[in-house]
């Protein structure tokens, strides 16, 4: 099976800019890096931060420029110096969820305006003739479990979980193969957490490829097929996440594992919270 | 946030005595400057020298009460000021807007280059926020023929460069939000992504800025106007009112005093309006300044 994204030997530096600066010194966030990822599957990246995670999807939809390397999607090179033309089929085909479901909606606009934007945008097979109608809108809404009364708030009137799936749905709207998702979860409580996983476990079930990201093995855990594990910029470990988690190979990996709350050490560390709290509501000191 | 205006609610909502006088005095001001030159009418160049010096509150020969006295050539103080209050509407509006704009299209476009254009447009807004605004003025207005539109241009000059950096910071701001991330991806054009995503939260943030612009361009134009290089001399401004009564300080304090109290009043009043509006829509957003 070919791969719907694929990725190599990414190389990206951030330049650090000055006026009258002799020699620019660019940092190294991404050094060499290849990845692929499957239609249907969900290839996780974890990383501590500064390990280039982030960076690494916002190189590959364009949002950082001058990096070397080859992205691929549908096996065809993505230039983003292409123009309008040229990229929308990328454009269409990949798309992102951000962290901060607060931030990923325009505050200024109802979600009618911000939804009617992006299948405007979208490829004519997709969005068809003629502006997009109630029932083109109710339906993406429908499709991330909201309904049409969300239509005419703005985002600042949804809690973070509902701005989650307002996100997912504005980019449902394009009908992407490809989602990439920079710590989707790590800003919603484990509740909801749970339900935007669900929801990506449906759309990956029709055929999406997700590419991941997040420190939080736990999640990855629960939803990755396959594991990247990044370090400083480069590709330390990669794998089937149950092997990976199960038997790392390198030190750090293990390291990163041991230090997730949510796999091992989740019963220590809830045991220790339960004991400072009995010792602390006991008057004694802690 | 959401703790801070609920806590606030009470006193954002409710206007103390001083404010709702302060925002009396500046529709006063608007009235006056719009409509106050059609109301009364008033002659700069007609003189009465047997009504010199009057001062305030006297009868004059045509049965009209001189509220402000009369100066030293017998001209009623009261009529130059409302006079002088449409030169102050004007020129403090249309160079506040001047400055306004200009200072958001280098703004918003260093903010968005970022790189080296961000960096030299900045620092030629450094540059001129390190001279005194009113040097600045005094410089340009000793090269440019004086008239009310070359006040207005020196006035916006001097004044550009503060919302060029409030812009800016803005913009920088807005860039890192998801929503205008994701806009970029989706190939908005950047006018569609500054006109969509980064204009509107420039906007309230802008009009509190404007409200503290405007009282010192009104301030500026009455120094112009008080050192001569102003407006042209048959047009009366405020500082042209008070640099006439200086000569006459010892013995007619009103022709120099009554207009003083006048652009006092005014500045400090916008001030308080400006303030009203901080709280009010501000939320924080312009504690820089």
């Amino acid at each position: 099976m070919s791969a719907a994204l694929d990725v190599e030997q990414l190389t990206f530096g951030y330049p650090s800019a000055s006026l009258g600066a002799r020699r620019q010194v660019i940092v190294k966030a991404l050094d060499h890096v290849s990845l692929s990822v499957q239609p249907g599957r969900v290839l996780g990246i974890v990383g501590e931060s500064g390990s280039g995670k982030s960076t690494l999807l916002r190189t590959i939809v364009g949002l950082n420029r001058g990096f070397s390397g080859t992205i691929r999607f549908n096996g065809r090179p993505v230039d983003h110096g292409a123009g309008k033309a040229g990229l929308a089929d990328f454009r269409a085909g990949v798309q992102m969820i951000f962290q901060d479901p607060g931030g990923s909606l325009n505050p200024f606009k109802t979600i009618r305006q911000t939804l009617a934007a992006a299948l405007a945008r979208a490829p004519l097979g997709i969005r068809g003739e003629g502006k997009p109608g109630e029932n083109k809108l109710g339906a993406l809404l429908d499709r991330v479990g909201m309904n049409a009364s969300a239509l005419d708030r703005r985002p600042s009137e949804f809690s973070g979980g509902q701005l989650q799936r307002l996100a997912i749905a504005r980019a449902l709207a394009s009908n992407p193969s490809v989602i990439l998702c920079d710590e989707p979860t790590s800003a919603l409580d484990v509740s909801v957490q749970a339900q935007i996983l669900d929801l990506f476990a449906e759309l990956r079930a029709e055929g999406r490829a997700f590419i991941f990201v997040t420190h939080n093995l736990g999640v990855l855990g629960h939803i990755a097929d396959d594991l990247v594990v990044m370090y400083r910029g480069k590709v330390i470990e990669t794998g089937p996440a149950r092997q990976v988690i199960a038997s790392p190979r390198e030190a750090y990996t293990s390291a990163l594992i041991a230090a997730s709350p949510r796999l091992k050490h989740r019963g220590a560390l809830l045991n220790q919270a339960r004991e400072r709290r009995e010792s602390a509501s006991g008057g004694k000191p802690a | 946030m959401a703790m801070t205006i609920s806590t606030a609610h009470r006193s954002r909502s409710a206007l103390s005595v001083t404010e709702i006088l302060a925002v009396a005095v500046v529709l006063l001001f608007v009235v006056v400057g719009v409509a106050g030159p059609n109301l009364v009418d008033f002659n700069p160049a007609a003189t009465d020298t047997s009504a010199r010096l009057k001062p305030p509150m006297t009868m004059l020969a045509d049965g009209s009460v001189a509220w402000f006295g009369t100066d030293a050539v017998g001209r009623n103080v009261a009529k130059q000021v409302i006079y002088g209050a449409r030169i102050s509407l004007i020129v403090g509006f249309t160079s506040a807007l001047l400055a306004a704009a200009f200072g958001v299209v280098i703004g918003v476009w260093a903010g968005w280059a970022g790189g080296r254009t961000e960096q030299f447009l900045m620092r030629i807004v450094d540059v001129q926020l390190a001279f005194p605004s009113i040097l600045i003025a005094v410089f340009l207005a000793a090269f440019i023929e004086p008239s009310l539109l070359s006040v207005i241009v020196i006035l916006a000059v001097t004044r550009w460069a503060i919302v060029a950096r409030v812009s800016r910071a803005i913009t920088t701001r807005s860039l890192t939000r998801s929503y205008v991330e994701a806009a970029i991806i989706s190939g908005d054009s950047a006018w569609r992504v500054v006109r969509d995503c980064i204009l509107p939260n420039l906007w309230i943030p802008l009009l509190i800025l404007m409200s503290a612009e405007l009282s010192l361009i009104i301030l500026a134009e009455a120094s112009l106007g008080f050192l001569g290089l102003g407006t042209p001399i048959d047009v009366p401004s405020w500082g042209r009112i008070i640099s006439s009564g200086r000569n006459y300080l010892a013995n007619a304090w009103w022709i120099a005093t009554l207009p003083g109290v006048v652009i006092v009043l005014v500045v400090v009043s916008i001030g308080v309006a400006g303030e009203i509006l901080r709280r009010r829509l501000g939320r924080g957003v312009i504690t820089a300044i």
